[in-house]
């Protein structure tokens, strides 16, 4: 077990090497490099529209992800679910789609249980829920007649640190390992929280997060004391607080994926940001106010 | 002198014919007159309010850099999926009459509902964004106006100044070629039953 565990985390080591650096970000939000100028990006052309370039950096993301997923079972259910909250993030935009204008959709490139090519073809909020029940990333139907689409949303997160913590659960690691990248999934819960408590309030988010068995991010929440949210402070946290403690922690262990995860997860967001600022002919500055560069 | 008074032929008839020609041109002058200053007091009022533009100007501009930011900031998914949250507003176009002038305008029938946007700093930039957009419609409103008017302004000019410069002194003139006419045939007249008379 230890054995698979080292060779996932030696890849990831591996693929943690390819991670774009600062240096990178520059000369990409400058226009100096093109972005199908580094090997895992060569796919982004420079031809493609903005939907098709980013949805081929979220690609690169699942790849990464994937290929440890796949090549160490003992981990696959931890390291799926972490891929899984893409999943979620689409049925929130299809959420938001049956709610809204109905407008056409841009879905992660991520499809391992319903997929955005099924997903977009729900047509109910119900069925929505539905459909995730059936593959088993919620484990049972919230009653929703009288929730918002907020209440909605909020409850599609807190069955995503569900799932997290499930798959965790389900994982072969050690109890130690187990432990710390339980802490790992509910601070990274309270951040979620920590947005969901501006919205709908402190007291409602905690007490939902109770109901919900994850009270243990709740206290968290408290710890954080986040005055005003902000999505780029919460990246921050999660970058220097979660994932730079878990590498620095546990380099040769399970949590160090966890880690790399998250490296993985920012790189994909900050290229979102980085080609929507120069579609949108942002200045390079600006652009790189707003991005999470960890190395 | 207009060519068709020239060929009027010359009798009591056609004086009374020229007069009431003539009152009718001065009559018509002052009412021109009239709307000519309505029209330029409406035209400096909308040209005053226009002023407002570069504020508008500013304001959009402001509201679409903070969408921008906002745009690159959560990323493009999120972008487009709380945009798609918004309810567009509805827009007509209608006729509204500036002093008697139609003009063509864009009026706001419902604005956009952004209730669905829970997230707080979506809904800022939104109405925001749509404060700003509804006073650029306020201003393209004013400007489609100030130019109707003033293609109204430049046609009513044009024919007061036709009337001022042309038709009224033609008849003043006519008038004046049939009175001395009359009032020489008067004269005439005069003369031969004075003849008559006297023997």
């Amino acid at each position: 077990m230890v054995r698979v565990e080292l060779y996932a985390v030696v890849r990831a080591h591996g693929l943690k090497s390819r991670l774009l650096r600062r240096n990178d970000y520059e000369a990409i939000a400058s226009g100096e490099k093109g972005l199908y100028e580094h090997p895992d990006y060569s796919a982004v052309s420079d031809r493609d529209t903005l939907e098709e370039k980013v949805e081929k950096v979220y690609r690169v993301y699942v790849r990464r992800v994937s290929l440890l997923a796949s090549s160490t079972p003992e981990l696959s259910p931890f390291l799926n679910a972490l891929l899984d909250r893409l999943e979620f993030e689409n049925s929130k935009i299809q959420l938001r789609r049956l709610a809204g204008s109905e407008a056409y959709a841009l879905f992660y490139p991520y499809g391992r249980h319903i997929g955005p090519s099924r997903l977009s073809t729900i047509r109910s909020g119900r069925e929505v829920w539905k459909a995730l029940s059936e593959v088993g990333l919620v484990e049972e139907v919230p009653q929703l007649e009288e929730g918002t689409l907020a209440d909605q949303e909020f409850a599609l997160d807190l069955a995503y640190y569900r799932h997290l913590l499930r798959g965790i659960e389900a994982s072969k690691i050690s109890r130690s390992c187990k432990g710390r990248l339980e802490r790992a999934a509910l601070q990274e819960c309270a951040l979620a929280l920590s947005y969901w408590s501006s919205i709908l309030g402190f007291d409602m988010v905690l007490d939902a997060a109770r109901r919900t068995g994850m009270g243990g991010a709740g206290e968290l929440l408290q710890e954080l004391a986040v005055k005003k949210w902000s999505t780029v402070e919460a990246e921050r946290r999660l970058a220097f607080t979660i994932a730079k403690t878990l590498e620095k922690e546990y380099p040769l262990e399970a949590p160090f994926l966890y880690a790399f995860e998250i490296y993985s997860r920012l790189e994909a967001k900050n290229l979102e940001r980085i080609l929507t600022g120069l579609h949108l002919g942002s200045s390079r500055e600006e652009v790189l106010k707003y991005c999470v560069i960890v190395h | 002198m207009a060519s068709w008074l020239a060929f009027l032929p010359p009798s009591r008839g056609t004086l009374q014919l020229l007069r009431n020609r003539l009152e009718l041109a001065r009559r018509g002058l002052t009412v021109l007159q009239m709307r000519r200053e309505m029209l330029a007091r409406e035209l400096v009022r909308l040209l005053t309010e226009l002023k407002k533009r570069r504020e508008a100007e500013d304001a959009f501009a402001r509201a679409l850099q903070r969408a921008a930011v906002l745009r690159f900031s959560r990323g493009e998914f999120e972008f487009r999926s709380m945009a798609s949250l918004a309810k567009p507003p509805r827009v007509e176009i209608v006729t509204v009459s500036y002093q008697g002038v139609p003009v063509r305008q864009a009026r706001v029938v419902e604005g956009p509902d952004l209730t669905g946007m829970h997230d707080p700093e979506f809904r800022e930039v939104a109405e925001e964004l749509w404060k700003a957009l509804a006073s650029m419609i306020e201003v393209a409103n004013m400007e489609e106006a100030a130019a109707e008017v003033g293609k109204q302004l430049v046609r009513i000019n044009q024919v007061a100044n036709s009337l001022e410069k042309s038709v009224i002194p033609s008849l003043e003139d006519a008038v004046k070629r049939v009175e001395e006419w009359v009032a020489s045939r008067e004269l005439e007249d005069f003369i031969r039953v004075m003849r008559l008379r006297g023997g």
